[in-house]
């Protein structure tokens, strides 16, 4: 079972999230922006983060670069939809390791966390 | 499928198309909701909308406003089959909502990946319009309304162009 955050301004992914990964075995913090998923991260060191790209007072990238400056070893999957590949990429060169395509399938969610957390 | 082309009125086929094809694919393919019909309008000036409503604007090589407007029982039939979704009476009418601008964040960004332009398109986070049934007016502005008529209920997508 691994610690993981949920970094996502939408109560509905967070909803959706937080279930599956119960569902898989995992134990589910929440956060609703990058300043907040910022803070639990300083606070409960997780072992994974799922983040949103799209989120205010601090937003996805911004929550990558801040928390990988800090925290290099940080294991974070950005949760992102179509149009926001090309800023997915750049969490990736900020250090998030990989992304998950919304609408989110729980195969796919299962695959990506367990090759992070390898 | 619908030909765009017989609404003579609606001026930009190759902005509108990619969106009637992206909402028509995920409500059959993603939700399983059987797509009825599809029907384009040209207004002049105003145009009612539904139960819950979404605006986003367009902005880039194109500057064009639009509005998301769901009928209750298709945004509830949507949210069913999400999975891992549970709700109750507190949250049902909040979680309505979220899907409504996920479905129009999913719309959006897919349709617009689909749009040749020179100059890269953006688009605002969705702003929920409060209210019911409520008329969206301005006579400077061409409105194109494109019902999206379902199993188990209806949908809107209102393209607002200022005429320039």
């Amino acid at each position: 079972m691994a610690k993981i955050l949920v970094v996502d301004d939408s109560k509905l992914i967070r909803m959706q999230l937080q279930n599956m990964l119960v569902n898989l075995g995992h134990e589910v913090f929440l956060a609703e922006d990058g300043n907040s998923g910022y803070e639990q991260y300083k606070e409960l060191q997780p072992d994974l983060v799922t983040m949103d790209i799209n989120m205010p007072n601090m937003n996805g990238l911004l929550a990558v670069q801040t928390i990988i400056k800090e925290f290099p070893e940080a294991v974070i999957i950005m949760v992102s939809s179509i149009e926001d590949r090309s800023m997915t990429y750049e969490c990736i060169g900020a250090g998030a390791i990989d992304f998950i395509n919304k609408p989110i399938h729980i195969d796919e969610l299962k695959e990506k966390i367990d090759e992070a957390l390898e | 499928m619908l030909n765009l082309s017989e609404c003579q009125q609606c001026e930009d086929v190759s902005l509108i198309e990619p969106f009637v094809i992206k909402t028509d694919y995920f409500l059959q393919s993603e939700y399983n909701i059987e797509v009825q019909s599809i029907n384009v309008k040209q207004l002049q000036n105003s145009v009612a909308i539904g139960n819950i409503n979404f605006l986003t604007t367009l902005s880039g090589a194109v500057n064009t406003n639009l509005i998301f407007s769901f009928e209750k029982p298709l945004a509830k039939t949507i949210l069913d089959t999400i999975p891992f979704i549970e709700y109750d009476d507190e949250n049902f009418e909040e979680l309505l909502f979220e899907v409504v601008s996920e479905f129009l964040n999913l719309i959006v960004g897919r349709a617009m990946k689909d749009i040749q332009t020179d100059e890269r398109l953006r688009f605002s986070p969705p702003i929920e319009i409060l209210g019911d049934s409520k008329m969206f007016c301005n006579s400077d502005f061409n409105i194109c309304k494109i019902d999206f008529i379902t199993s188990k209920g209806n949908m809107t997508m209102i393209f607002s162009t200022q005429i320039q």
